[in-house]
């Protein structure tokens, strides 16, 4: 807080009126932890108890068992809202979500008069969790639990209209992230949620993307193929398995498996504006890498392909030159030139020239660093003519050298490099 | 020191009883001082003439330090300079002060025993150089081909005004294609209208006409006439001030707990205005990159600029966190209390703004040089700018103008410029894009809200009463010692049922704005201003809020010095909707002929710039003025002249050609070092400070998360005691049984 210093704070606590405040609510806590640990050891006594002696009592005693169970509920609920770290509270929510769950489809076939309030019930549950992941995401934007139930919901109870629930959740992210662009669990869940748009539920980017292409020069052919599936990311949460829980009624048929182009689109430009916002984003970048390739791929004609990847080099120029020493923006740049093929087009090789060129001129700039403008160039160089190739080998020694004099930690690793570098000479 | 008859009685109850609890210096006895007939005390330990701002601050410190203080001002209302005018107010001040009429002093002619030497003081105070050049509404915009046009038939636009062929009078024909009406052809009547040649030298001239005739006026005039009827929604500022983020201001609001009568809003961003290459006729409107995304995002720059710009903008970053820490450590050790800031925290503070990456080391020979040459005093600013950073003149521009706000083309010197541009920096990344944040309802506020706390530490307030002359005794045994023995106040002219007469104030110290000493030289500069009211928003933006300045750089426009616009909106409800005020300030020479067109030109460059288009490639709007007023006053330089040797009192300058507040913080802490040496600027009295702090206590510990542990726990005990008397009764069932 504004000129409050952190002595002052402390010193608060040493206030005995504080200092009584504050042990009344640990107290407080303490004692609402030793209720829901107590009711969590009860109900699994009760678990294996219950299915051994299942006697003519069934209907009351679930009955009962619901009350308290909607009773831990709320308790939870309120612990989670006070702090919403714990995940052996969020592990104990899902438990207890589960078993109602469950009840439910036991009882559902007896009477089929219910299945349309059964419905509505899993929605508002549906609902609930969102609230409450939403407020504790509020109270700790980066708590892991509360992030991990939201997806877990998601999965466990599909919405029922799809498409316009997967945009709210896109939308709040977008807040989010406006409040925090590097919280990379945010950027985490809005895959999730783009992946989910693409009728994978699993998080996975594990989906055929609609790719006319048909020729390419200026990038790899092995990044994506139209038959190929590109598994771009690994899954954000594991499937569900054994739960017993059917997750395909609700999805509607003609949602089809494929990211329409569009929402691919608008992710890169979110990604570029968040850059925007701060370029020294990891996450963002991340994300970006792997939306170039469609982005790239979706352009019909070669020229629309390149002109892309040169807006994407000087997005990198405009970072690079700002701050040189931010390892974002090359760590992006190594990632495209890794996507490049031996073949360039002639107007990238002259953007990549001219790379080289503006590195130099950095380099010159800053005589006693410039560890990630050496690194830069190392990699820049090798795609260059090879009729200059005796004065590029020189040129790259000459940066290894350098590297290893400014950064000795890494002796090895540039050692190396200059071997793989003689041996290529060779 | 508790001074009860004031205008705010209300408030101050609260201070009474506080501060009784709590001896201050000069509070020996406990029985009320005596009073005169107005109630006033018969001695003060400070008269301050004039409500400016530093004069505002300076009561305010004064009370809390336990003065007791008399804050007069000859006009009727707060602020002097600083103060937030309406249309009314701008006219009677057009009337006492414009053209030709605000160089007669008056000489006060006060019926007061003249025989003891005195001082005599403009009545005017802080407004005695105040002169008005120009003051005009635009009634009439002009209607031509193509103009949107309201008519008594309806909406209307003109598709034609032609020479009438056929007769040989000289007439014209004007047809007007009304679109609120469709014929069964679905296309719009058209209306002929008439019209003398005689009207046609000039849209206006022909607008005006059809009026009279027709009573067809253009929209844009129909909806000007609109905003300028609620005149009640404009708050006009004499001067318009922000407040730097972090620095002197912030802290004396936070100290003193007057933050708490204010609003903000942090300013959007800051635009520079430069002719565009290719036409020197046309100008461009582009942002200012200050924060390091900007460097990133700009258009302005190329590749090897932003380097460039980027690596001096950290060497000061670098700068101003060194000199801060050195700050810190010298109060630390001068409180003895020993406290380490850790740079991650200062870094936190400093938000992403500028933050450099983690493992990026301080450039300390870059650092040393600075200092070096900072030390010697060798190199101007602009210098050091060329010599060690090779940035461009354009560049070298920006950073000088718009980064450490300098106005004059003659360069500073590198300390100055660092020591600016080091308080710039510092602001930076703490809300929003820039470094200031804007008061809400006008700048004027600031001084109202300080004149209140004041008064609620007990200072007394007369409006409408003016110093006359400051009476002094001189001690013939010491050489040229004089001391302040009494005031003049004049009496109360504004009122006509109770006339109050002039009277003798005993003070010891007296505070005069320069400007109203008769014996202050001049200064060679003049301060001009320009408010204009516009129809529609200068700066594309997307909320469709109005917070910028523009930065005019020597020599764009004819200008010898800077020019700073403000351009602000109905965010900080200083305008209706739809309207945008725009603020011009630059120095002129006292000989300059005609500082009046300086800022027309200024203005018209802004309005007819080429500015950055939207996302959405809207186009921008229209922009038109609806009224403006011109104006201008100097700043008083004291020389050190005798009667400014007088001990006891101490004079004060109106901030002037500065974007910000800060400056007049920065005054008033010296002037109230030099009244009370050694005391607490600003502070709050402790047991204010003391109840405040309790409150906040309770507040904090009363919070959400407690409920939220009650409620839980509350219903762990119904369960159980639910529990309690179901086994209970399962019990009874079993006796039963």
């Amino acid at each position: 807080m504004h000129g409050k210093k952190r002595a002052e704070y402390k010193a608060q606590a040493q206030n005995p009126k504080i200092a009584a405040a504050l042990e009344a609510k640990a107290e407080q806590w303490y004692t609402l932890m030793k209720e829901l640990r107590h009711r969590r050891d009860n109900s699994n006594n009760a678990a294996t108890t219950d299915s051994e002696t299942m006697d003519d009592n069934f209907n009351e005693s679930t009955s009962a068992a619901t009350t308290t169970l909607s009773m831990t509920l709320k308790l939870l609920e309120k612990a989670l809202l006070v702090n919403p770290d714990p995940l052996n509270l969020w592990n104990h929510r899902r438990e207890v979500l589960l078993t109602m769950m469950s009840n439910d489809d036991n009882n559902d076939p007896s009477e089929n008069n219910k299945i349309h309030s059964d419905k509505y019930d899993k929605i508002s549950v549906l609902e609930t969790e969102r609230g409450l992941t939403q407020a504790a995401l509020q109270r700790n934007p980066k708590s892991y639990g509360a992030w991990f139930h939201r997806k877990w919901i998601l999965q466990t109870i599909k919405p029922v209209v799809v498409e316009a629930f997967l945009k709210e959740e896109l939308a709040l992210t977008t807040l989010f992230l406006s409040l925090d662009e590097r919280n990379f669990h945010c950027w985490n869940y809005r895959r999730f949620v783009v992946a989910c748009m693409a009728g994978n539920w699993n998080g996975d980017w594990n989906v055929p993307i609609h790719n006319n292409a048909t020729t390419k020069t200026t990038t790899k052919t092995t990044t994506a193929t139209a038959t190929s599936t590109n598994k771009l990311m690994g899954p954000q949460v594991l499937p569900l398995k054994g739960t017993g829980w059917d997750s395909s009624i609700i999805l509607p048929e003609t949602f089809t498996h494929t990211i329409p182009q569009e929402l691919l689109r608008s992710e890169f430009e979110f990604t570029a504006n968040k850059i925007k916002d701060n370029f020294s984003n990891f996450s963002a970048f991340h994300y970006r890498s792997q939306l170039v390739d469609f982005v790239v791929l979706s352009d019909d004609d070669n020229d629309g392909q390149e002109d892309c990847l040169l807006q994407e080099f000087q997005l990198i120029e405009d970072a690079i030159c700002t701050e040189p020493d931010d390892q974002t923006a090359w760590w992006y740049h190594a990632i495209l030139l890794d996507k490049l093929d031996g073949n360039l087009s002639p107007s990238v090789k002259m953007k990549v020239g001219e790379q080289a060129d503006l590195f130099r001129e950095l380099l010159e700039d800053s005589p006693d660093g410039g560890k990630w403008i050496s690194l830069g160039l190392l990699r820049v160089l090798p795609l260059l003519d090879s009729e200059t190739g005796d004065d590029s080998i020189l040129e790259q020694q000459a940066l290894l050298r350098r590297l290893m004099t400014i950064d000795p930690d890494r002796m090895g690793r540039y050692q190396t490099m200059m071997t793989q570098l003689e041996k290529k000479v060779e | 020191m508790v001074d009860v008859p004031n205008e705010i009685n209300g408030l101050h109850c609260d201070a009474n009883t506080d501060d009784k609890q709590q001896p201050t210096p000069n509070e020996q006895s406990t029985d009320d001082p005596p009073r005169d007939d107005e109630g006033l005390l018969l001695e003060y330990d400070a008269v301050i003439c004039g409500t400016g701002l530093v004069q505002s601050i300076l009561a305010s410190a004064l009370a809390r330090a336990g003065k007791s203080v008399l804050h007069c001002d000859g006009s009727d209302l707060y602020g002097e300079l600083d103060a937030v005018w309406s249309f009314e107010t701008i006219e009677q001040l057009y009337d006492q002060y414009g053209q030709g009429k605000g160089d007669d002093e008056e000489i006060s002619n006060s019926t007061v025993d003249k025989d003891i030497s005195s001082v005599p003081l403009s009545p005017k105070g802080g407004l005695s150089s105040l002169q008005f050049h120009s003051l005009h509404t635009t009634r009439y915009f002009g209607i031509e081909t193509g103009t949107a046009v309201e008519s008594r038939y309806g909406k209307g636009t003109v598709r034609s005004i032609e020479r009438n062929q056929t007769k040989n009078d000289d007439t014209f024909t004007l047809q007007l294609e009304l679109s609120d009406w469709k014929l069964a052809d679905q296309k719009s009547p058209v209306l002929y209208i008439s019209v003398p040649s005689t009207v046609m030298d000039d849209p206006v001239h022909l607008e005006e006409h059809l009026h009279a005739v027709q009573n067809i006026r253009s929209t844009t005039t129909v909806e000007a006439e609109e905003l300028m009827k609620l005149h009640r929604f404009f708050a006009l500022d004499a001067t318009p001030a922000f407040i730097l983020a972090s620095g002197p201001a912030v802290q004396g609001m936070i100290a003193s707990n007057v933050a708490d009568y204010l609003e903000f809003k942090a300013v959007e961003g800051l635009y520079w205005l430069e002719a565009s290459q290719d036409d020197d006729d046309t100008f461009e409107l582009s942002r200012v990159p200050c924060s390091k995304n900007d460097v990133f995002g700009t258009k302005l720059l190329a590749p090897m600029d932003k380097r460039r710009l980027m690596k001096f903008i950290q060497l000061s970053m670098d700068y101003a966190t060194k000199m801060s820490v050195a700050e810190e450590l010298e109060v630390e050790a001068m409180e003895s209390e020993v406290e380490v800031l850790s740079l991650n925290e200062r870094h936190l503070n400093q938000g992403r703004s500028l933050a450099r990456p983690q493992n990026k080391a301080v450039a300390t020979n870059d650092l040393q040089a600075l200092e070096q040459h900072m030390k010697d005093g060798n190199l101007s600013f602009d210098e050091f700018l060329t010599q060690h950073y090779k940035l461009s003149p354009k560049l070298r521009s920006i950073v000088r103008y718009a980064l450490a706000w300098e106005t004059h083309p003659t360069s500073t010197s590198l300390a100055t410029g660092m020591l600016i541009l080091r308080r710039h920096l510092q602001a930076l990344g703490r809300y929003g894009n820039t470094a200031f944040l804007c008061p809400m309802y006008g700048s004027g506020e600031l001084s109202q809200a300080f004149c209140r706390s004041a008064a609620v530490f007990g200072a007394t307030y007369l409006l409408r009463r003016a110093p006359l002359a400051i009476q002094y005794e001189e001690k013939l045994c010491d050489d040229s010692s004089k001391t302040v023995k009494r005031v003049i106040l004049s009496g109360d002219t504004g009122s006509d049922e109770e006339i109050v007469k002039e009277k003798l104030i005993k003070c010891s110290n007296v505070v005069v704005p320069a400007t109203a000493l008769m014996t202050g030289t001049k200064s060679t500069c003049r301060i001009v201003r320009r408010l204009s009211i516009l129809k529609g928003q200068v700066i594309p933006s997307e909320n469709r809020e109005q917070r910028y300045v523009v930065f005019i750089p020597p020599n764009t426009i004819g200008n010898s010095h800077a020019i700073h616009g403000v351009l602000l909106d109905r965010s900080v409800a200083v305008s209706p909707f739809g309207c945008t005020l725009l603020h011009l300030t630059t120095t002129v020479d006292n000989k300059y002929h005609d500082p009046d067109n300086i800022l027309e030109h200024a203005k018209n460059a802004v309005l007819t710039s080429k500015r950055l288009v939207n996302n959405k490639g809207d186009d921008v709007d229209s922009l038109v003025e609806l009224y403006h007023v011109t104006f201008s006053h100097s700043l008083a330089q004291v020389s050190e002249e005798p009667s400014n040797l007088t001990n006891g009192i101490h004079t004060c300058n109106h901030s002037g050609h500065t974007l910000t507040a800060d400056v007049a913080f920065e005054q008033a802490r010296s002037l109230f070092q030099t009244i009370c040496p050694g005391m607490e600027f600003l502070g709050l009295s402790k047991s204010f400070d003391e109840a405040i702090q309790q409150r906040a206590r309770e507040k904090r510990y009363d919070d959400d998360e407690k409920m939220m542990l009650e409620s839980a726990l509350s219903m762990i005990v119904d369960k159980s005691a639910n529990s309690n008397k179901s086994a209970a009764t399962t019990a009874a069932n079993d006796v039963v049984s």
